[in-house]
Formats: structure tokens, C-alpha cells, sequence
């Protein structure tokens, strides 16, 4: 036995490494060689002066700079998106049954056509019953590939006159939207799907703002009133803006 | 040491990019990375910069991440060799800069635990690099000797013997130094 192999398990003994045969081992030493007391005290020492530095405190503001100076990957489209459907206008009918199937079996959730816009606890929560709401047929769409923001916004029109905005978006940093209804003839309605993924800011009867943050997919349903012509164009603006600036703007019209 | 079961679902929503997500991965990190980077290289500024980039490479490179390694050894490994290539890029850090040295308080202002940390990061910057790493992942970092060997990528029988040497130059230099007992 030599004596570095008496300190190898004094460091293991330190460092709470030893194996119970280890731990017998160094037990026979410590009995047979006294002087491995001292050793030992030694290292417990050394411990005891490493453990009593001060842990260095992150300087102020470090925080927010690493989080501002990182970008996170953004996935850029998901795999079934829509454009397609343009690209091959044979395939459009299929896209609308799939987009009415996809109503029909994805419990889209809606207010009453006559719930009061504004109110965002009511906004959610409703299931749509009325199946008639089914028969959507895409209208417009606009695609978003800027180094903020990328996805596609649809607009489809359902039979009842109700419209569905269904947002798929990606961004490494909030993102808000300004959904403007001026002069559409259409008031909120409430979320068809997504809608704890994304934040509502504000609404009143001509614009709703949203948040989105990171990958999200949500729908937002929109009424016409009883009292409008729901057979009219209806022309939706849409403005994305993120960090206090505009990114995009942009319009989808329901004909 | 770090009991992260959740880090895997936060490196999820990162790969999404949900910045929440990050910002509590950053938030658990960024104080053991940098004290880490401090210990190694033995000046606050450059442990920052090596902190800064620690993190941009981690997040930078997220898709690469093996999740059948602990995250905090994958964050390591990048703290551990960033800070190493940042010793080699600047040996004129192997001195302690004066700002660490009288920080803002004079010595009697300053707390026993402080004057105790620069004594020691005075001895720990005389070791050599590989006897340091070593000796700050077990002793500021608590990484036992298997983290510490797939951080550094080195068989545990090393890391035993190069933290049993490790101590032996450090204890001798603190006893010189008057700081420790024996």
C-alpha cells in the first residue's frame, strides 16, 4: 500500500466517492498510520476555505443582455399549410372540404353572433353547434417570410356569412397584430381554436389586438351582424408590429 | 448537482421559440456558468464575455443538444472551453486584473469571504489549466467526478488523479499564502 493510494481515498472520502470496500480500506489505514489524520484534517480544510468564497454575483442587467442578444430558431412553416391550394386550382375543392372537415371535427369555439365585442371572458368558450358554419370556403390568404415573422394568414368564409381568420405564425419575439374590421361589416366573434396560445390585448368594435409569441395556431371567428349585409366584400386589415415597429401590413378580402 | 427534470421541455419550447422558456434557462444558469468562467479565468469581464457566449453557442447550436446528456454538462463543456479559449486568446489574464484585486471597496471594507475568494482565485490562477477546471467543477461547480469526466470528455480514473493533484498544489500555495491552516 503507498501513501498516494491512502490520499487518492482521502480525496474520494472528500468528494463522497467512496465504495463501501473503499470506505473499509481507508478506515484500516486511517488505524494503522496516524499521520494520515493530519492529511485528511488538511483536505477537510482546503474545503471548508473553498466553500467560504464568495460566489461571484452576475452583474446588473446581465440578464436582459443575454436574453436580447439571443435568437431563438423559428420554424418557418408547418407542414400542411395552405398554399398549395392556390398553386393548384383543381385542388381548391379539396382544400375547402378539408378546411370544413377540419371545422366540423375540431371543436371550433365561438360567441353568439350578438355577444358584446369586447368582452374577453366571454369571448371563449362557446362551442359552435351550428353545423351550416361547416361549409367554409378559403378566400384569401397572405404569407409572411420576414426574418421576425413567417406563416400565413387564411381567410374563409362560411355559409352562415361568418368568417374564419386562421393565423399560423412564427416569431423568435412577441409579435402584435392589429386585426382592423373598419368598414368589413364584421364584429369579433371569438377564437375558434388556439386561443390560450395566443394573448388578447384589446378589442373594440373596429380593431382587435393580438399577441403572438413563438410557433402558434389560432383561428379567429368573425360575425357579420344581423343588421349588416353579410353578403357584402369584407376587407380585413392586418398590421404586425414587434419591438415598438411596424413589420408588415397587409389586407385579406372576402368577397 | 442541478436538479433540471424540466429542462428538456424547456429546451423543447426554446426550439419553438418561446422566449419564456429561455429566459428561465438563462436565469438558471447564467450565475454557475459564470462563476465557472470566473474561477477559470480569473477576471469578471471576461467571465462575463465568456457567460455572453456560453449562452449564444448553447441557444445558437439547441438542435445539436443530445438530450441523453445533462444539460447543464452540454452547457458546461461550452462554458468550460469557451473560457480556456478565452485564457489562450488573452494570457495576460493569467494576472489578476486590478479591478478584481481591489474591487470597488478597500480591504477593510471588504467582506472576509470576498478577501478569501480573491486568495483563492490568486492561488487557483498559478495552477495549471488542467489542475484548475478541474478543481472548479468539483469545488464551485459540485459536479461529482462522472459529470466532470463527460464534461471534460475524460475517464473518471483522470479526473480522481488530477483533483487529487489539483488539491495538493492548491492546498500548498494557500498554506504559503497564510490562508489555509495546515
Amino acid at each position: 500500500m503507498t501513501i498516494d493510494r491512502a490520499l487518492q481515498l482521502l480525496n474520494a472520502e472528500l468528494d463522497g466517492e467512496l465504495s463501501a470496500s473503499d470506505r473499509v480500506e481507508l478506515q484500516e489505514l486511517l488505524a494503522a498510520r496516524p499521520e494520515l489524520h493530519t492529511q485528511r484534517e488538511a483536505l477537510r480544510d482546503l474545503t471548508r476555505c473553498l466553500q467560504r468564497a464568495a460566489d461571484l454575483e452576475p452583474p446588473p442587467g446581465m440578464t436582459q443582455r443575454l436574453l436580447s442578444s439571443i435568437r431563438l430558431p423559428v420554424r418557418r412553416r408547418m407542414s400542411w399549410s395552405l398554399p398549395r391550394w392556390q398553386l393548384n386550382p383543381r385542388a381548391l375543392p379539396f382544400a375547402a372540404l378539408a378546411t370544413a372537415l377540419m371545422v366540423a371535427v375540431g371543436s371550433y369555439w365561438s360567441l353568439p353572433p350578438n355577444s358584446m365585442v369586447g368582452d374577453s371572458a366571454a369571448m371563449v368558450g362557446s362551442m359552435v353547434r351550428d353545423q351550416s358554419q361547416a361549409g367554409m370556403e378559403l378566400q384569401d390568404r397572405l404569407a409572411l417570410d420576414l426574418d421576425e415573422l413567417s406563416g400565413e394568414v387564411t381567410l374563409a368564409t362560411a355559409a352562415a356569412g361568418t368568417r374564419l381568420l386562421e393565423f399560423e405564425l412564427a416569431s423568435s419575439d412577441a409579435v402584435d397584430i392589429a386585426i382592423s374590421l373598419a368598414g368589413s361589416g364584421l364584429v369579433f366573434g371569438g377564437f375558434s381554436q388556439g386561443e390560450n396560445s395566443v394573448d388578447l390585448i384589446a378589442s373594440d368594435a373596429a380593431t382587435l389586438r393580438l399577441r403572438s409569441h413563438g410557433e402558434r395556431h389560432f383561428g379567429v371567428i368573425l360575425h357579420a351582424p344581423a343588421t349588416a349585409n353579410a353578403t357584402g366584400s369584407s376587407s380585413i386589415g392586418l398590421e404586425f408590429s414587434g419591438q415598438q415597429k411596424s413589420l408588415f401590413k397587409g389586407e385579406l378580402k372576402a368577397p | 448537482m442541478f436538479l433540471s427534470s424540466d429542462d428538456l421541455a424547456l429546451i423543447e419550447r426554446c426550439r419553438i421559440g418561446d422566449r419564456r422558456a429561455l429566459q428561465l434557462l438563462v436565469e438558471r444558469y447564467q450565475r454557475p456558468v459564470l462563476n465557472a468562467a470566473f474561477r477559470i479565468l480569473g477576471n469578471r469581464e471576461d467571465a462575463a464575455d465568456a457567460t455572453q457566449t456560453t449562452f449564444l453557442k448553447v441557444f445558437e447550436h439547441l438542435d445539436r443538444y443530445d438530450a441523453k446528456y445533462k444539460l447543464f454538462s452540454w452547457i458546461y463543456r461550452i462554458a468550460v472551453n469557451e473560457s480556456i479559449d478565452q485564457l489562450h486568446r488573452n494570457r495576460q489574464l493569467q494576472d489578476l486584473d486590478d479591478n478584481e484585486a481591489s474591487d470597488a471597496d478597500g480591504p477593510e471594507e471588504q467582506t472576509a469571504s470576498a478577501r478569501l475568494s480573491h486568495q483563492v482565485q490568486e492561488a487557483l490562477m498559478v495552477l495549471g489549466e488542467e489542475y484548475r477546471v478541474v478543481l472548479v467543477l468539483r469545488h464551485f461547480s459540485e459536479c461529482s467526478y462522472e459529470q466532470i469526466g463527460e464534461i471534460l470528455n475524460l475517464p473518471e480514473k483522470t479526473v480522481k488523479s488530477r483533483i487529487y493533484m489539483a488539491r495538493q498544489q492548491l492546498n500548498s500555495l494557500l498554506v504559503a499564502r497564510g490562508v489555509s491552516q495546515v
